[in-house]
């Protein structure tokens, strides 16, 4: 594994790819997509939560149904089918359907309907009371939605969003398989086609690293937005 | 003259369909008074909570009509309805704040949702006062983690006061229910500091006794979702009429279970002094013996509350003497049962 031709090959990498690659992860694989995830899982998850039966807004039960299947299917499909399936579509949103651009779409179609269901719960352990009390003065459901259910469940939010965000980034890394570029390409192209396992380690190594510091981003950010934590 | 506020007439409400259907209100007529403090009494699952939710229509009656303020609640439209509660407000048990926010933005929040929208200033100079009126000036930037129940609970009031034009009507769901004595004194405090400040008519959902006797003005009494009686508090707690009532009053239950053979006769204490050994007095100064069956009696600053059972001497005229001897005590009612023994 060590040999002087892996090394070298490594110190390559290093030396020629390694920030672009490290860049394409962080940002076109990981954080672009789960914002885009949030852009759409966040109103869906209110919606789920507010057309309930018992919600503060009621929809008709076919449309509360349509909805749930439609984000079941989703999250039921395994991420390698949906970006076989969904790729092609990247030339219509995106112009192409190669490269670490073409993966922002299947990721994030993967990546929205479980971030729904993240945010449904988020929002549904906002304590009942304090939206009757909301009610009782008067507020529209849209204001309740606006200023008691989305900013009381704000550091649930917050941390489902990291949860979503290293998930994405899991997926991200996978995509290196389908021409995504970034460190989980690297790993596969080199360590597993081509059998040089000290690439793809390293890769694995800086791809643990990476999940670390996100993680504990999230749970600075979290426990700092929570006012409930003395 | 007092002027009616909240009309309640004829209210029903059913939760659920069929078998699991349950009558949660029935027949409810209630006539709520602008300025007075109206206590609405009831064991748990009684229907109180529905009654009071009723009331702003947070809970829609299946039957009947809500008046407030000379507006028909239950024929308003969603959209209308929600202009009207702004009228009212409420406080609840659980207090209901917002965690995520502090005292201060927690009294801006009705402010907030009626469109006063770009006067930040206005709304914390409004929210400041009312902080210090309910005696937490310094305590503006506190979240309510910070805060023991009271200190929230005074919270709340603030923010239930703080709708411009300020509310007339204000809900207390079993606002004390969740405080330790001292502190729903000085919560009841507050409460009748408002209703007589600021002419702000309270409705006070509770199952506890001394909540409606220390602030309430009159008294409603539901009991399986009907009310079984209501009028002024010291009419109906010394002397309460319904068998729901008697087991409100008097929990341990005026019970007796060997009937003395003797003509009995209730006392009820109704503020009158608890300085006075009135039965010690009887024996003293007249000679005149009286058994007691049972007692069940609350001392309130330096008043006495509740009722006491005596039997009477078997002597007619010692009877009669001690009759009229009870009925000369003043804050004292006394009057012969027969009743009694269920």
């Amino acid at each position: 594994m060590f040999s002087e031709k892996n090394v070298e090959l490594l110190s390559d990498i290093v030396h020629n790819d390694l920030v672009t690659a490290v860049l394409e992860t962080i940002f076109p694989l990981t954080i672009l997509p789960t914002l885009l995830a949030f852009l759409i899982g966040l109103p869906l998850g209110v919606l789920l939560v507010t057309g309930d039966k018992r919600g503060i807004r009621p929809l008709p039960t076919p449309v509360m149904q349509v909805l749930n299947v439609v984000i079941n299917l989703l999250r039921s499909v395994p991420f390698l089918i949906l970006l076989v399936v969904v790729l092609p579509l990247s030339r219509f949103f995106v112009g192409t359907s190669v490269g670490t651009k073409a993966i922002i779409v299947p990721l994030t179609i993967a990546a929205f309907p479980f971030v729904a269901r993240l945010v449904e719960t988020s929002i549904r352990e906002v304590d009942k009371g304090v939206i009757e009390a909301a009610q009782s003065m008067g507020a529209s459901p849209m204001q309740i939605v606006m200023k008691v259910l989305i900013p009381e469940a704000k550091p649930a939010l917050l941390s489902n969003l990291f949860v979503a965000l290293i998930t994405i980034f899991g997926y991200g890394a996978m995509a290196g398989i389908l021409g995504g570029g970034g460190l989980g390409a690297i790993a596969i192209n080199y360590g597993y086609y081509r059998r040089r396992e000290l690439v793809m380690w390293v890769m694995v190594i800086l791809l643990v690293i990476l999940v670390q510091i996100f993680q504990s981003t999230g749970n600075t950010i979290t426990k700092r937005s929570d006012k409930r934590i003395r | 003259m007092s002027e009616t506020i909240i009309r309640i007439e004829h209210l029903y409400k059913t939760f659920g369909t069929g078998d699991g259907k349950v009558e949660a209100l029935q027949d409810i007529n209630l006539e709520i008074q602008k300025g007075e403090i109206f206590g609405i009494i009831g064991l748990s699952g009684a229907g109180k909570s529905t009654l009071v939710r009723c009331i702003n229509l947070l809970e829609r009656p299946t039957g009947g009509k809500v008046t407030v303020n000379g507006q028909e609640l239950t024929a308003l439209r969603e959209k209308d309805l929600r202009k009207a509660r702004r009228s009212m407000s409420m406080i609840f048990q659980g207090f209901n704040l917002l965690m995520q926010r502090t005292a201060l933005q927690n009294i801006c929040f009705p402010l907030e949702l009626n469109g006063l929208r770009g006067e930040k200033g206005w709304r914390e100079k409004r929210a400041k006062e009312l902080l210090e009126m309910v005696g937490l000036p310094d305590k503006a930037d506190a979240y309510p983690v910070q805060l023991s129940g009271g200190q929230k609970q005074r919270v709340a009031i603030a923010r239930s006061l703080a709708e411009y034009p300020q509310p007339q009507v204000l809900l207390c769901d079993e606002a004390t229910s969740a405080l330790d004595p001292t502190t729903t004194q000085s919560i009841l405090d507050l409460l009748k500091k408002i209703n007589r400040e600021l002419g702000v008519t309270v409705v006070v959902i509770t199952h506890e006794m001394r909540v409606v006797e220390q602030i309430c003005d009159r008294v409603a009494i539901l009991d399986g979702g009907v009310i079984q009686e209501q009028g002024d508090v010291s009419d109906i707690f010394s002397n309460p009429k319904t068998e729901a009532g008697r087991r409100l009053v008097m929990p341990g239950g005026e019970k007796i279970h060997v009937l003395p053979e003797n003509r009995l006769v209730r006392l009820a204490f109704n503020g009158a002094t608890s300085g006075e050994p009135i039965i010690a007095t009887l024996a003293a100064q007249q000679g005149i013996c009286l058994n007691i069956i049972s007692a069940d009696t609350r001392t309130v600053g330096d008043k006495s509350f509740g009722t006491m059972v005596l039997g009477l001497p078997e002597d007619e005229t010692e009877a009669a003497r001690a009759l009229i001897y009870l009925r000369e005590i003043p804050g004292v009612t006394a009057e012969e049962v027969t009743d009694l023994v269920q």
